[in-house]
């Protein structure tokens, strides 16, 4: 150990207001307590051993067979317990048979509700919604449709019909003019030969014989009326030989 | 048949059987007063104090067994009760719902309710400030102070190097001195 004068010395370099205050124990303890000190302590070692040495040993004898009576004594003094502080507190209220003097209406307990209450029923989540199937389907009609039309306009755009510019060339700036002025087609036909009109059907994948037949029809006079018939029995023959379908 | 006071001399008896609770009585004597002050300045409550030293010489009578002769006893023993009382502090720490590096902490308010407490003498001032410093420092502080303890013996006590003891003691003392000036 340091001698107390190094300490101070040392202290002293450091604090000399700490080097100042008096070396004092404040602390106490009663004189007896270090006399006793190691008998307690041995003692509580040998209790430690002697429970750890115990430890494993068999249980004290007779322990199981009286088990099940203590235990069931226990039950019967907790259960008896209220009724016997009630006897010794007071006599007259522990003679007093326990029974409930208010009654209930029948059920009422199961029938029982409160204010606000809700029966709880479970929430249903169905599996699809088919309201989303037709959103889908409607989004993917409109997008076709949009895509159709635009590969349409494109298409119009970079294919001009040769026939039509050969047509709009033939024609000539006045003759579109007059043609788009009075709309007479008729007349702007007649200028288009039929050999350019077979090969723009042709390019277009019409049937040449069939749109001859329906062009023929278009030129042919109106169609008799039904009182026609009834005034003039020969009126279908006369409409077949004025507009030569007879062979 | 007195027992020998010589540490070596008790360690081998210790290790007989026939003789090893009579040896262990005997260290007990021999250390029990120092250790307790030890601990006592530590944990301030003689209640706690008692209950760190019955803990640390059952580990003691335990560990015995196993303790090597090149270390001396008395380091060894000073181990153990510094130890055991840093962790009861660690455990109370954790227990209490105030921070101990509050002004009113628990070890303060213990002091103040001692009996003999005087706020007015220095002596008592001391012990709280002492109460103010970290745990380890404090340690440092009681074992060199109180217990006037070698800076060689207290690196084996604290497992820290001396350098490093030296300015620990430096700061504490300064801390102290400061509280005191300050209250």
């Amino acid at each position: 150990m340091s001698n107390r004068e190094d300490i101070l010395v040392e202290i002293k370099s450091i604090s000399v207001t700490v080097a100042a205050i008096p070396f004092v124990n404040v602390f106490h303890v009663d004189d007896a307590y270090f006399s006793t000190l190691p008998e307690i302590i041995i003692a509580h070692i040998n209790a430690g051993n002697a429970f750890t040495s115990t430890k494993n040993l068999a249980v004290p004898e007779g322990y199981f067979e009286s088990l099940a009576a203590n235990i069931l004594n226990k039950i019967y003094a907790h259960e008896n317990g209220v009724a016997a502080e009630l006897s010794e507190i007071s006599p007259l209220l522990a003679d007093i048979e326990n029974k409930e003097t208010y009654k209930v209406p029948e059920s009422y307990f199961n029938n029982l509700t409160f204010v606000g209450e809700q029966p709880e029923t479970a929430k249903v989540i169905s599996l699809s919604n088919p309201r989303s199937f037709f959103k889908y389907a409607a989004a993917a009609v409109i997008t076709g449709l949009l895509g159709l039309s635009i590969v349409n306009i494109v298409d119009n755009n970079k294919a001009v019909d040769p026939l039509i510019t050969t047509a709009e060339t033939t024609l000539g700036s006045t003759q579109q003019n007059s043609l788009a002025l009075n709309g007479n087609f008729d007349e702007a036909l007649k200028n288009i030969s039929d050999n350019e009109i077979e090969q723009y059907l042709q390019k277009n994948g019409q049937d040449v014989n069939a749109a001859l037949v329906a062009s023929s029809t278009d030129e042919v006079d109106r169609l008799p009326e039904a009182s026609d018939y009834l005034l003039d029995e020969n009126t279908l023959e006369n409409y077949l030989k004025q507009n030569n379908f007879k062979n | 048949m007195a027992l020998p006071q010589d540490d070596i001399e008790l360690l081998t008896l210790f290790k007989d059987e026939g003789t090893k609770e009579r040896a262990f009585t005997a260290i007990l004597k021999k250390y029990q007063e120092r250790l307790y002050w030890h601990i006592r300045r530590m944990v301030v409550e003689h209640e706690d104090a008692n209950d760190v030293l019955q803990n640390m010489f059952l580990k003691a009578w335990k560990g015995l067994a196993n303790f090597r002769e090149d270390s001396q006893l008395y380091t060894w023993l000073y181990r153990i009760a510094t130890n055991e009382s840093l962790t009861f502090l660690e455990q109370q720490k954790k227990r209490s719902t105030f921070s101990m590096n509050d002004e009113e902490n628990g070890l303060t308010n213990k002091i103040k309710a001692d009996t003999n407490f005087d706020g007015n003498r220095l002596e008592w001032k001391l012990q709280l400030a002492v109460q103010h410093l970290p745990e380890k420092q404090k340690a440092v502080f009681n074992l060199r102070y109180f217990e006037e303890m070698p800076y060689a013996e207290m690196s084996t006590v604290l497992e820290t190097s001396e350098g490093a003891l030296k300015a620990s003691y430096h700061h504490a003392v300064k801390k102290i001195e400061e509280f005191i000036l300050n209250n």
